[in-house]
């Protein structure tokens, strides 16, 4: 069951590598070839002789090397052929990118029958067919076939990306690239012959560089065994599942009011919450939920919200999210009032949540932010910075990162507009704050926050029973 | 639970569904509290019972060939005293011998009938993702139109089940909301753990439903039950 050869090979093999520079094959072989991956990468392909002014194999048997990784990209129905000459090579594992299985019909069902068969019994791992394969920016392996000034890659981060799609992992992690998002590892699993979510689950549960796991699923075929490994990542790392694909309702005969009340969509929603998962519901949510998750430290108990703003309607939009998730607002302690009392301008009224009005500076924000966070009732800091005015200065940035390595309370912030709070957004990033467009996204997060507070306390409360 | 595995198995190697006095008596022996009842064939037997279980109520018709009873007019409920019985009795089975004519009558279930109070309905399925799996919902007859159901995979433990309970938008009835007294959340925690326990160890159980359970804030009732049953094939 070992994945390391997918994401650590100190050699692999591109079978299809190709000339031709729009073929998924040479892109493969390229990615390799021009990043700094440290293993060997070899091209396959009988009827070339050089690629990229490098030598090819005409076949697997060729290559002078033992090879941990074969990355495949041949027309489906020579994939067999590919995998018995990975198999003859003692090949530890394939990702399989080629199309025209399962999802084309009966006979590219067939084909991954004659795949699993040759394979059955062997140490051979497969990801794929009908995948975009592995991206792990650590160790420079990048399967994917799609050129990086198309697909830009995201830098190397804490959070780790499961795909069934890979269009749709593609998109994402040109998106996750635009947005300045680290990426642990990607993986898209296509029509999961082989390795599926539950044996990535594994396999990440253990990975040091992961600490947040992102996943989204049309399908989950072991069930049982998901739910107990889910159950299993989460007591060390946060999970955020995205299921896609709505099965249709009247999956279970309805003889029963239970057969007609169990929509597929409502048991896995009852599972994921079994599990300690959060799910997203959309993709925003998604990586909005992993980004406070891998970056911010989880509320020390179930204490209050703290809201600090420069712009009122924010604050009051926030606050009445704030309620309509069930959270609560924190309680300031007379002692907090007093301090705000006595240091903000008369018209900025000292309650929760704290409106520092349009005029404020990056000091009234810092003394604003050390004040509320040191007040015992605060267990999570929302910072409105609107940066359009002229007050605020860059250095906000450093005013908020300060307060939350001094208190130690995860501090999330909200903050919309163009290049200059782009800017900004990216600093705090880089600082691992993350930072929502909208109040109701902020407000989102915390509650995912708060989520995984209360699905560890579920943990530690089952262990002591 | 050998018992109901051979109530179970019986009713597959007859091939035909449980009745309800079957499902009655699996609960029975998984501790879910349904109503006091016997199983009678005649009218004076009939009366005989109903006098030891105590008046009002409820009459069944007991047939392999009726799932749905209450569709057929299987089901006349609050029967107040002797007279009532004895002519509800006849009433029961003239009119199934002429809504369901094929149907074979094994006898008729005299059962206690519990007070109203709220009701919620508690259901089993075995999910072919994820094996057997626990329902929750706000239930009764209007059970479809609310909607308002969670589940979890089997097996559960209480906290689980808290989940469950909480879970639903309507979970603040179950409180006590408007001045009503709350319901005994522990009883329907204890049944919740139950039918999940029930769904680990019989794996010929397919789909089920306690419906309506009624709770009070002193205990919880499942005053209907039924259990569709299916030939293993070795899966969940």
């Amino acid at each position: 069951m070992d994945l390391e050869p997918f994401f650590k090979p100190r050699s692999v093999a591109i079978i299809g590598a190709s000339r031709e520079p729009r073929k998924f094959g040479h892109v493969i072989f390229k990615n390799f070839v021009e990043s700094e991956f440290k293993g060997k990468a070899y091209p396959i392909n009988p009827k070339a002789e050089t690629i990229l002014g490098l030598k090819v194999y005409p076949s697997l048997k060729d290559v002078p090397d033992e090879l941990d990784l074969a990355v495949i990209a041949v027309p489906a129905p020579i994939v067999p052929s590919a995998i018995d000459e990975c198999l003859a090579k003692n090949v530890k594992a394939a990702v399989v990118i080629s199309g025209g299985f399962r999802e084309v019909g009966e006979k590219g069902e067939k084909l991954e029958l004659e795949i699993k068969e040759r394979t059955a019994g062997s140490n051979l791992r497969i990801i794929g067919p009908n995948c975009i394969g592995v991206y792990d920016p650590a160790s420079h392996v990048d399967t994917l076939f799609l050129p990086t000034y198309r697909l830009r890659r995201p830098k190397a981060g804490p959070i780790a990306f499961i795909s069934q799609s890979g269009a749709f992992g593609s998109a994402v992690l040109d998106w996750a690239a635009s947005q300045d998002i680290g990426i642990s590892k990607f993986i898209s699993i296509g029509n999961k012959i082989d390795v599926d979510e539950v044996d990535l689950l594994n396999y990440l549960v253990n990975d040091p560089l992961t600490s947040c796991i992102t996943v989204y699923v049309e399908s989950i075929g072991r069930g049982r065994e998901f739910l107990k490994v889910a159950s299993k990542v989460t007591e060390s790392k946060p999970l955020i599942v995205l299921k896609g694909g709505i099965t249709p309702e009247g999956a279970h005969a309805a003889l029963s009011h239970t057969g007609s009340l169990a929509g597929s969509a409502k048991i896995y929603r009852g599972a994921l919450e079994q599990a300690g998962a959060i799910q997203a519901q959309t993709v925003d949510e998604l990586f909005d939920y992993a980004r406070v998750l891998a970056y911010q430290p989880l509320p020390k108990d179930q204490k209050g919200i703290a809201i600090v703003t420069n712009g009122g309607g924010f604050g009051v939009i926030s606050a009445d999210e704030v309620s309509k998730l069930g959270l609560k607002l924190a309680n300031f302690s007379p002692e907090t009032l007093k301090r705000l009392q006595e240091k903000l301008p008369d018209y900025a009224i000292p309650h929760n949540p704290l409106d520092l009005v349009g005029d404020a500076d990056v000091e009234r924000y810092r003394f604003a932010l050390n004040t509320v966070s040191s007040d015992p009732s605060v267990g999570i800091i929302l910072v409105i910075v609107l940066l359009q005015t002229s007050y605020i200065e860059s250095d906000v940035v450093d005013a908020i990162t300060e307060s939350q390595a001094t208190y130690g309370k995860p501090t999330i912030v909200c903050t919309i507009g163009g290049d200059f709070t782009q800017m900004l957004v990216k600093m705090l990033e880089e600082d691992h704050t993350p930072s929502y467009v909208t109040p109701e996204r902020a407000v989102n997060a915390i509650n995912a926050l708060i989520k995984y507070r209360k699905a560890l306390e579920d943990k530690e409360q089952r262990g002591i029973g | 639970m050998k018992d109901c595995e051979i109530i179970i198995q019986n009713a597959l190697k007859e091939g035909r569904p449980l009745l309800v006095n079957e499902a009655q008596q699996i609960c029975n022996l998984h501790h879910i509290p349904t109503p006091r009842s016997a199983k009678v064939s005649s009218v004076p037997e009939a009366v005989l019972k109903a006098n030891d279980i105590g008046f009002p109520v409820v009459l069944k018709i007991i047939s392999p060939q009726i799932l749905h009873k209450s569709d057929v007019g299987g089901v006349i409920l609050n029967v107040r005293d002797e007279k009532e019985l004895e002519v509800q009795y006849e009433k029961l089975l003239a009119e199934i011998g002429e809504r369901e004519p094929s149907a074979i009558v094994l006898g008729v279930l005299v059962e206690k009938m519990m007070p109203a109070s709220t009701e919620v309905i508690v259901g089993g399925i075995r999910d072919r993702q994820f094996g057997p799996s626990i329902m929750f919902g706000i239930g009764g007859i209007f059970a479809e139109v609310y909607d308002d159901v969670a589940f979890r995979v089997a097996p559960i433990d209480k906290i689980d089940a808290s989940h469950l309970i909480h879970d639903l938008r309507g979970s603040k009835i179950l409180e006590g909301a408007r001045g009503k007294t709350p319901a005994d959340l522990n009883s329907i925690t204890k049944i919740l753990i139950n039918v999940s326990d029930l769904m680990m160890e019989h794996k010929a159980i397919n789909q089920l439903d306690l419906n309506p359970v009624i709770v009070y804030s002193d205990g919880v009732c499942a005053v209907d039950s039924r259990i569709i049953i299916e030939p293993t094939d070795g899966g969940f």
